[in-house]
């Protein structure tokens, strides 16, 4: 028989330590949970559950992410290949800043966009600004009150004490994992393939479609499921945003919290678990697209 | 129809290059490295542009020099294939004509029947269902050239065509492009490094150097009649000879004071065991190798110490009996001489 050789030297030990690592630092605070959940009857489970305030704080949190997770797929695509492709000034800042979101504690992050987006935060508030400021000006030109308050409104940022909010800073916190994960497949990738289908006639969005989306599509959907299980575990940064009213503007995250502050554990733990199965759920179907449409490319005749 | 492809370039990588092809010439464009070969033929395509204010790409009288790529009617092919690996052998193919305005777009029942009569073309009937990555080196390329022909080009171009493959592939597959040339009568050029590649498949070539053409004749004409040392030096292998030397052809018009160079193939060196009227050099062979077909003769000149490279059929080394260290004496068959004004 022939002995299996090994890459690393010693991989048995390795080995060991690597599942021992992932079962002290994953699954047995997983387990944890379901056993913590297990407390709960099936009737309580489900009670918890169907709880509208919770399943209204379900469908905000899937629906801002899914949301927040389309955008950032869209544009990290195109701020990737800004990056690769156009040489610009100050691009390498640009692309060092691009780990900020990562970086950046996400209360600071929910705090900044707060302070901007909300009504009386710069972009939040921009009518209400101007009416101020045109008021100023009018006013020592001898014409008080030219404006209105809330004249233009119309123009203060229009989703501002929404839950537009969240999905802004799921953005904001999203956006590296589709870059990061697009920017090495395109830097990979060989131009001569362009110029092919350039030369057969393919304008530029043919060219896309079919030549370059085809092979970027992996890495990028990975980038988008990576966003996606990051917005619907975001906490920091939105509580801050949002303005928490319940059944309208509470995130699963924020409905966790609160139930342990009441002393509700297994509610708690119950929440948590369907939000980690609905996450594995999507993390499981992407990886099953990305397998078969790899698997395509491979295709035996 | 006449097909004129002209260019005046002012780049680094081209100077001034002027080239005409007629229609339905299968052309090389040949050169080492850097010599600005692959530019051209970019140019040509479109992929690349001229310089602001060089010249012009004509094709039948018609200027396309600021036409693009995908409307100038041309196919490329690429060294390295250019593939669409998650596409078929068959959507590789299809992708031209699939790409077309969809009022100019063929019925898909139109685009099977090109790609199947393509697919027969190059050989590769089975191979339609495949993918680029389940092929050999040969296979991609005739895919990639089946793509390039879907659309119907006025001009094939093809960078490099057998550059990735390995000599025996290489070899087959030359001669392979020259028989289809002849069938489908499109006018290719293509871009080489390879000497013999470009004398074998080619009606005519453009030799050139530093982003210049040297020479842009038939083959026979480039190798017979070079027109200068550097199209001598590439199209083979060679002996120097700086001073005026016994037992070459001379020419007439050498001047005064001009020093010729003359170059000789080593298989226009003739190995002599005699010396009957005294015009042949005498000389040592210092090395044998044996290549098969023919067999290389190392050899130093006795009176200026200078090494010669003879190269003899087999039957010729058979019949010398030649040995390491004979002394012998040599004749040159035919030899070009050249004045030293040139430099490379």
């Amino acid at each position: 028989m022939a002995r299996v050789t090994r890459v690393i030297p010693g991989l048995p030990l390795t080995l060991g330590y690597a599942l021992f690592y992932l079962s002290l630092l994953v699954l047995l605070p997983l387990a944890a949970l379901v056993i913590k959940t297990t407390q709960l009857s099936w009737s309580e489970l489900i009670a918890t559950i169907v709880d509208p305030v919770v399943v209204a704080a379900f469908r905000l949190t899937l629906g801002a992410s899914i949301i927040a997770a389309a955008v950032n797929g869209v544009f990290g695509l195109i701020v990737a290949w800004v990056l690769v492709r156009e040489p610009f000034l100050g691009r390498r800042f640009f692309d060092a800043l691009i780990d900020f979101p990562f970086a950046l504690p996400t209360a600071v992050a929910g705090i900044t966009f707060s302070a901007l987006y909300l009504k009386d935060g710069w972009i939040g508030g921009f009518g209400d600004h101007l009416v101020a400021a045109a008021n100023f000006l009018a006013a020592h030109a001898g014409h008080p009150n030219l404006l209105l308050p809330g004249a233009l409104s119309g123009l203060d940022f229009p989703f501002s004490n929404t839950n537009t909010g969240i999905v802004i800073v799921l953005i904001f916190v999203g956006l590296p994992f589709v870059v990061r994960t697009v920017q090495p497949v395109l830097q990979e990738w060989d131009t001569e393939f362009e110029q092919a289908a350039h030369s057969l006639g393919a304008n530029g969005w043919t060219t896309f479609r079919r030549v370059v989306f085809p092979e970027i599509f992996p890495a990028w959907l990975s980038g988008v499921a990576l966003a996606f299980a990051r917005a619907i575990g975001e906490y920091g940064s939105v509580i801050f945003i949002a303005s928490n009213i319940p059944g309208k503007s509470q995130i699963v995250p924020l409905q966790i919290v609160i139930k342990l502050d009441e002393f509700q554990t297994s509610q708690a733990t119950a929440m948590g678990v369907v939000l980690l199965v609905i996450a594995l759920l999507v993390l499981l179907a992407i990886n099953g697209i990305e397998f078969w449409s790899r698997r395509r490319q491979r295709a035996v005749a | 129809m006449r097909r004129i492809s002209k260019f005046y370039g002012s780049s680094q990588a081209l100077k001034d290059v002027s080239l005409k092809v007629e229609s339905g010439e299968l052309v090389a464009l040949l050169g080492p490295s850097g010599s600005g070969k692959t530019t051209l033929l970019r140019i040509i395509a479109g992929i690349e542009d001229a310089d602001p204010g060089s010249g012009k790409v004509l094709f039948d009288d018609i200027d396309v020099s600021s036409t693009e790529v995908g409307k100038r009617r041309i196919g490329f092919v690429f060294q390295h294939y250019a593939l669409f690996k998650q596409m078929s052998v068959f959507e590789n193919i299809a992708f031209g004509l699939r790409s077309k305005p969809r009022r100019e777009r063929p019925s898909n029942a139109a685009i099977r029947a090109k790609v199947e009569e393509l697919l027969t073309l190059v050989q590769l009937q089975n191979f339609a269902r495949r993918y680029p990555n389940q092929l050999s080196g040969g296979q991609r390329q005739r895919v990639a050239l089946a793509r390039a022909l879907a659309v119907e080009p006025q001009v094939l171009l093809l960078d490099e065509p057998f550059g990735a493959l390995d000599a025996t592939v290489r070899r087959e597959l030359r001669r392979w492009l020259r028989k289809l040339h002849d069938t489908i009568k499109v006018t290719t050029i293509f871009v080489t490094h390879d000497q013999e590649e470009a004398l074998e498949v080619a009606d005519r070539i453009a030799v050139m150097n530093a982003g210049k053409i040297e020479q842009f004749a038939s083959p026979e004409e480039v190798y017979e009649r070079p027109a200068n040392p550097f199209v001598f030096r590439f199209l083979g292998n060679y002996n120097l000879f700086h001073a005026r030397h016994d037992g070459g052809p001379h020419r007439h018009d050498e001047p005064e004071n001009a020093t010729p160079v003359t170059f000789v193939r080593p298989h226009d060196v003739e190995i002599l065991r005699e010396n009957p009227d005294g015009s042949a050099i005498a000389a040592k062979v210092t090395h044998i190798g044996f290549a098969g077909a023919a067999v290389n003769v190392e050899l130093l000149r006795h009176d200026d110490q200078q090494p010669i490279d003879a190269e003899l059929t087999n039957q010729a080394y058979r019949d010398l009996g030649l040995k390491q260290d004979d002394e012998v004496f040599i004749r040159l068959r035919n030899s070009h001489s050249f004045y030293e004004d040139y430099a490379i």
